[in-house]
């Protein structure tokens, strides 16, 4: 009984855990960069570099205002996002359907800092989110294999029950390809799973609403997103220092997020950041002479469960080394889930060697394993040698990464039906290794002629991270030749 | 360096239950001479790390303290897989 039960859930595993886990991959690798998706848009800002760090002014705010104000009357739909700790300059947003985009102000004067438009780290927020494939279908498939991931976590308990615990740290790398590579998949599996549980749950719930309408409050459509409504009323609105002292008043200093600006009011929202709760609370002020409406706070009940879910989520109140705890558990989460799809192309190799399915198994596996890490640095490497000043440069950059991710798949699959797979992880981890040892080199370069300034910043972590993205992978070629 | 204190206890205790093994104790060729030691830091040290990471609020203690179970548990079997592959080449040349 035992035995059919483990043999069922194996099945279950194996083909829940590859079609699933082709798509997890990605959207595991693209929240673990969106982690830093901040970080990441001012890396691909190097404009900002030269910027000193300064507190936003009532000038600042006022000009700001009148910028908004300016954009409204041509019926452009924007919003302001505040300075903080993460990213200290205004912003005026607005959503290309993609990504929030818009100039960057000084917080102190709020005149344009002229920076060159990119997606930056919010194209990673998206491929994560909705796989670049918009709120309905995108989001739709991501939820689709969060609940496979949830399927797959189970079933791999069951299989594995016995041995979870003795083989908790058990990784044998001498051991037979398959068995080591399943060691891995086990050992990071079991470690992470608090993790990967918490994350693939709440991710599920907060989504929840898209896949199943009729249980929606509200949160899960695009309705409340800053930047969708439009502008029907472009009347002049009161300066907007007093009500930002008024809001910060109620909300504590530097926790106002963004202000939206709506015909009948201009709204002040309580910053991510300000707790571990995610709320959309307001204030409300009249845009006609700036008298507080009111203080609009999410009710107590699901949708402050809901709120602790997306804290939990997102983690936009946790301190920096959170976050790199967040990092760091996405990334392991990718590459046990990459190790269970090798294991897959492993068994199968056996039964279903020289066929054109197993061909196409393998190239998606490099394609998701390999070729998306060389497609983000690509995106990184476009940053800097697309001319600043480009029109829609930003569209172009993104043109960049999945022209090169579909490359590594056309690489993929020439070298597998040529029998060659082996020869075609060498060639993209040596890819990996150039563009990631690289992009320091390329960052002090393109940055020498305005303002390279060695520090500890976001210039150095992001090079750092590609300079060891770099180094594994050419540990990882190196161990292919090995193990030939 | 709360993360840092939980992150060595995990990574302890969980050493301390790698070696309880049967499997890892054949791996690295080695018996079990403490076996009441080695039981009682793998139930101690875990609630040490909670105990540190109580010191920060809720819920950063509590995904401190899940995170670090994480990391320390990759870090002790990282540890042990070296000191196998090390106990294996003597075994091997032999």
């Amino acid at each position: 009984m035992r035995d059919i039960l483990r043999n069922r859930m194996g099945w279950l595993h194996t083909w829940v855990g590859f079609v699933s886990g082709l798509v997890l991959v990605v959207v595991f690798t693209g929240g673990t960069l969106a982690m830093f998706d901040t970080e990441i848009t001012r890396w691909m800002q190097p404009e900002l570099a030269m910027l000193p760090q300064a507190p936003l002014t009532a000038e600042g705010l006022n000009h700001a205002g009148e910028q908004v104000q300016a954009l409204r009357e041509k019926e452009q739909t924007v919003f302001l996002a505040l300075p903080s700790v993460r990213d200290p300059v205004l912003r005026i947003l607005h959503y290309d359907g993609h990504a929030f985009v818009g100039p960057a102000l000084d917080p102190r004067d709020g005149t344009d800092l002229n920076v060159r438009q990119t997606q930056g780290g919010q194209l990673f927020f998206d491929l994560h989110q909705s796989l670049y494939r918009g709120p309905v279908w995108g989001n739709m498939v991501t939820e689709v294999v969060g609940i496979g991931l949830l399927v797959a976590v189970l079933s791999g308990l069951i299989i594995h029950f016995r041995n979870l615990v003795p083989d908790l740290v058990l990784f044998r790398p001498f051991a037979a390809p398959g068995r080591a590579w399943l060691d891995a998949h086990l050992m990071a599996g079991v470690l992470m799973l608090p993790f990967i549980v918490m994350i693939t749950y709440t991710g599920v719930v907060i989504h929840g609403p898209r896949l199943f309408p009729m249980i929606s409050n509200g949160h899960g459509g695009k309705a409340g997103r800053p930047g969708h409504d439009r502008a029907h009323d472009a009347a002049p609105f009161a300066p907007l220092a007093p009500m930002w002292k008024q809001a910060e008043a109620v909300f504590g200093e530097g926790n106002i997020g963004f202000i939206r600006f709506e015909p009948r009011a201009v709204s002040f929202y309580r910053s991510d950041a300000a707790d571990f709760v995610m709320t959309r609370d307001r204030v409300d002020f009249s845009p006609r002479d700036g008298q507080q409406i009111g203080v609009k706070r999410d009710e107590r009940g699901d949708q402050s469960l809901g709120g602790i879910i997306r804290g939990l989520h997102y983690v936009r109140w946790g301190t920096l080394g959170l976050r790199w705890l967040y990092f760091i558990c996405g990334a392991i989460g990718s590459a046990m889930m990459s190790a269970g799809l090798v294991l897959f192309v492993i068994k199968y190799r056996r039964t279903h060697g020289g066929t054109v399915r197993l061909a196409l198994a393998e190239a998606l596996t490099l394609a998701v394993t390999l070729g998306l890490p060389l497609a983000s640095l690509g995106f990184l490497w476009s940053n800097r040698l697309i001319d600043p000043s480009l029109a829609h440069r930003e569209l172009l950059e993104a043109k960049v990464f999945f022209l090169l991710w579909l490359c590594a798949l056309l690489h993929g699959v020439l070298r597998s039906c040529t029998g060659l797979v082996r020869t075609a992880w060498r060639e993209q981890a040596w890819g990996i290794a150039a563009l990631g040892c690289g992009l320091p080199l390329l960052d002090v370069v393109s940055r020498r002629a305005t303002a390279f300034t060695p520090g500890l910043d976001v210039y150095l972590a992001v090079d750092a991270c590609a300079f060891g993205i770099g180094i594994l992978a050419l540990w990882g070629q190196s161990m292919i030749v090995h193990d030939r | 360096m709360i993360a840092f204190i939980a992150l060595l206890c995990w990574m302890f205790a969980l050493l301390c239950h790698g070696l309880l093994q049967p499997k890892i104790q054949r791996l690295l060729g080695v018996g079990c001479k403490h076996r009441a030691l080695l039981q009682g830091l793998r139930l101690v040290l875990p609630l040490a790390a909670l105990a540190v990471c109580m010191r920060q609020p809720m819920p950063l203690a509590l995904l401190l303290w899940l995170g670090m179970f994480s990391l320390g548990g990759l870090m002790a079997g990282g540890m042990l897989s070296v000191a196998s592959v090390r106990a294996r080449k003597p075994r091997a040349e032999a």
